[in-house]
């Protein structure tokens, strides 16, 4: 049986007369990392702080590790791990004594204290800047410190907010090494708060979309780009093509940022097609018809963060959830 | 051990160096008073016509009480407050509050290893300035006998007399019952601070709020109110330089600002422990 | 109950334990008031005359007997001859040292509703020195300073009574340092020393000195060359304030002081500071 480390059912949090979550229902498994994925203020850092215990929930249920973190943070801490962004750390302190002051808060043996921090200096790359106060570290140092004390000791639960906010490309795709071993080799469970899709894309076993404080998509990527595909058509008279597939009765569908100036994209139609499933020769005809040359033809679908920016299109305001 | 970690901090944080430097400044400037004043009324005279300001009352130890008198009513609480004040809100503006809280950390633990780490450098700063006091008075002036006579101390209503050694041995006492006096300023600083996010605020609003209740506490018009007020109680070490000590009394006001200590500790303890960080 | 709660529970248990022992350690009003006489003295002190012969031992009061209105001084009013009288007559003291008290006026007036027969008297502007046992001697009686010799039960007392400015600092510090040097040369192997000072070192600074710092250094320096053995009594005029003395050279020992709040007349605006001294 898996074991869930996290349980939330009908998650609700409200500030004022502001329901930042409404019925938010979330599980993490253990080895399974799960992103947590939306626009500033879904409502992704309020559902992060309920997990660490920080804010009380105002309906439904919540457990991490077994323990309702609001009543027994204590005993939640024992077993997971929060990383929050922006870092907050002490100034004063250099980051070897960081991470040794923070391990020892956690009740740990000197020596077992030493071995860890070591560790998680050389897993985030700081050990050559260990000794430096933390107020002479840049941002991305800091992001890595803030990492580094989120590994003391490895938890059954890691929570990270915007991990790799501030890490140059090197440091990110380290980072992301380091969470595939954690989560692999370890069996550790990792939600991840993130704005960078790529980054979800290639990390998450799981997605949760929150919009307006409500999941709006709880299942594996794949499942949410499903039933997306696209066709994109290069051609020399892009307007006059597509009045043409309009006319046709093609839906035609919005243009992406990687698009060129000369490509259109359509909903996909069955229809006799090539190996590739598409109707090139039905395709050529139309828009020849048109006095538009077809130069290239071929099947696409959105990337994450192209269909989460289609999701995000402003809607009006929820209602109240039922209580 | 948080308690290790809150002390390297405050060593590491420059609190601990202005709250030094701002009492040597004080003791600095109280020295040229003292000084300047002695010249300029009794130019080394044994008698100034009906009025007495001899060369032999002003010694070292008058001297280190003038100087601690005032810098308790003036300092000590100010630095006090700041310590309250940057222990809980301080820490949860710059979000390490929450870095301390996602650690298996009790909230009580926290908190009491905030407020007693404080309390041990209120009471060293309130011993480190006695002791300076004491040095410079020794070192520019001279020790001798204790004598007070009513006035300006406002200490006492008749003249007394200490011997040098047992002076010595009422200042040493005057440690620990003015460090415990600042108990309760520090702790309702404490309590401050858990209702506000700012530092600065914290602060301020504590400062501010200890200043309105010790002129309260002197003035005449409020003399019901003031055994409700901990600034009417902090005074008591002056006590401590009677010939005769009256420990009864002594201990009744160690005893209120022990109350007002545990009251603001439990206010603020429980403010902190209700309290959201979001 | 968890561990947060048991923490703030104690917290509160502390304050209120704390407090409580406070309240319960206050000093009665009673107790304060007194002085901690003890029972036998406080019989002599009561009243009696005749046992205070025989203990070898001295009542002196001073009592600036005048009033004000509307913050200016008013002198005795005969309104309160009666009352002056009567507590005179109940208390018995062997001395007293009377201000804003005119010789002239007042002085036939209140004789006459005295107990005592033939009290001696020396008096000077609006002050007066009554001794209603031994006798008084000599005298240097100038304005408001007087200084007379007491002699009583074989000792020889200069006794200084004075009703010092209420409104200048400098006069008052001229009058009582030239007091205080008249008593030092005057003939006695004891010295006492009082009456209406207006000097006001206690707790709070007196609104009429012209010079509170003043005050302090004249009041330094009687009581760095006599005793101030009315300093535990408290206040002797309103709002809070102790204007009236009682010096005392090592010869005569204060065994107890006290101001009596209850004895001035509907005109007065100062209590009778009472003083019981055991010469050595």
């Amino acid at each position: 049986m898996v074991k869930l480390l996290v349980e939330a059912t009908a998650l609700c949090k409200r500030f004022g007369t502001r329901w930042a979550l409404q019925r938010v229902d979330l599980t993490v498994a253990a080895g399974e990392l799960v992103a947590l994925v939306g626009a500033n203020g879904s409502g992704k850092s309020t559902l992060l702080k309920l997990l660490a215990g920080l804010l009380r929930p105002d309906g439904g249920r919540l457990t991490v590790a077994g323990h309702e973190p609001w009543r027994e943070r204590e005993a939640v801490m024992r077993t997971t791990r929060f990383a929050f962004a922006p870092p907050a750390l002490f100034e004063a302190l250099t980051g070897r004594e960081q991470l040794v002051a923070l391990a020892s808060a956690g009740g740990a043996s000197v020596a077992a204290r030493g071995r860890e921090v070591e560790r998680a200096l050389a897993a985030l790359g700081l050990a050559a800047r260990a000794d430096d106060r933390v107020r002479t570290y840049s941002f991305g140092l800091r992001q890595r410190l803030t990492l580094a004390q989120a590994l003391l000791p490895l938890p059954q639960l890691l929570v990270l907010d915007e991990p790799t906010e501030g890490l140059d490309p090197v440091a990110v795709r380290e980072l992301r090494g380091l969470l595939r071993r954690l989560r692999d080799e370890s069996g550790i469970a990792i939600v991840l708060a993130s704005h960078l899709a790529a980054e979800v894309e290639l990390l998450a076993d799981r997605l949760v979309v929150l919009e307006e404080g409500r999941v709006a998509f709880a299942g594996p990527v794949e499942e949410l780009l499903a039933g997306q595909e696209e066709w994109v058509l290069a051609v020399d008279r892009p307007q006059a093509a597509a009045a043409a597939l309009v006319a046709a009765g093609f839906t035609p569908r919005p243009a992406r940022e990687r698009d060129r100036a000369d490509e259109l994209r359509v909903a996909p139609r069955t229809g006799t097609g090539g190996a590739s499933g598409l109707p090139l020769a039905r395709l050529q005809e139309l828009l020849g018809g048109a006095g538009v040359v077809l130069r290239e033809c071929h099947r696409d679908r959105p990337r994450l963060e192209e269909a989460l920016l289609a999701r995000a299109v402003a809607t009006p305001g929820a209602p109240e959830p039922e209580r | 051990m948080i308690a290790r970690l809150e002390a390297l901090r405050l060593l590491r944080s420059r609190r601990p160096l202005v709250a030094a430097l701002a009492l040597l400044l004080f003791l600095a400037l109280m020295l040229v008073g003292f000084w300047t004043y002695a010249e300029s009324r009794t130019r080394g005279a044994a008698n100034f016509e009906y009025t007495y300001e001899n060369r032999s009352y002003f010694n070292g130890l008058t001297f280190a009480l003038y100087a601690f008198y005032f810098g308790f009513v003036l300092l000590l609480p100010v630095f006090a407050a700041i310590e309250g004040g940057a222990q809980i809100a301080g820490d949860r503006g710059a979000g390490l509050l929450a870095l301390l809280l996602t650690r298996p950390l009790s909230k009580p633990r926290l908190f009491l290893a905030k407020a007693a780490l404080a309390a041990g450098f209120v009471t060293l700063l309130t011993g480190l300035f006695l002791l300076v006091a004491l040095l410079i008075g020794l070192f520019a002036v001279g020790w001798g006998p204790l004598r007070l006579y009513p006035g300006v101390l406002q200490m006492t209503d008749a003249p007394q007399f200490l011997a040098r050694d047992e002076a010595l041995v009422r200042f040493l006492l005057a440690w620990p019952a003015a460090s415990l006096a600042l108990l309760a300023p520090l702790s309702f600083s404490l309590w401050i601070s858990t209702l506000t996010r700012s530092a600065v605020n914290a602060v301020g609003s504590a400062v501010a709020l200890y200043l309105v209740l010790h002129v309260i506490a002197e003035v005449h018009f409020f003399e019901r109110l003031r055994p409700w007020l901990f600034t009417s109680h902090t005074a008591y070490w002056r006590g401590l330089f009677a010939e005769s000590i009256d420990w009864r009394e002594a201990a009744r006001h160690a005893l209120s600002l022990l109350g007002f200590t545990a009251l603001f500790l439990a206010l603020g303890f429980r403010r902190f422990r209700r309290r959201e960080e979001g | 109950m968890g561990r947060g709660a048991a923490v703030e529970a104690v917290l509160w248990v502390a304050a209120a334990a704390f407090f409580g022992s406070a309240w319960f350690g206050r000093p009665s009003a009673d107790g304060a008031a007194a002085g901690g006489m003890p029972g036998d003295l406080a019989e002599a002190a009561a009243g009696n005359r005749a046992a205070r012969a025989q203990a070898g031992l001295l009542r002196v009061i001073t009592w600036n007997v005048g009033g004000s209105r509307d913050g200016w001084p008013r002198p005795f009013d005969h309104d309160d001859l009666d009352r002056l009288a009567g507590v005179i007559n109940h208390l018995e003291p062997d001395l007293l040292l009377l201000q804003e008290f005119r010789y002239g006026t007042d002085w036939p007036a209140l004789r006459d509703r005295l107990r005592d027969e033939g009290p001696y008297v020396k008096a000077s502007g609006d002050i007066a020195i009554v001794a209603l046992r031994g006798e008084l001697h000599g005298g240097e009686l100038v304005g408001n300073v007087a200084i007379a010799e007491w002699r009583i039960d074989g000792r020889s007392i200069a006794v200084g009574n004075v009703h010092a400015s209420a409104w200048s600092a400098r006069e008052r510090r001229r009058l009582i340092g030239g007091a205080v040097d008249r008593l030092f040369a005057a003939p006695g192997t004891a010295r006492l020393f009082g009456g209406d000072l207006n000097l006001d070192v206690g707790q709070r600074s007196d609104l009429f000195s012209g010079d509170p710092g003043s005050d302090v250094a004249i009041y330094n320096w009687v009581a760095a060359r006599l005793t101030d053995a009315g300093a535990a009594a408290g206040p002797t005029a309103e709002p809070d304030r102790r204007l009236d003395y009682l010096f005392t050279s090592p010869e005569l020992r204060a065994l107890h002081a006290r101001v009596l709040p209850d004895h001035r007349g509907p005109t007065m605006d100062h209590d009778p500071l009472d003083l019981l001294l055991a010469p050595r």
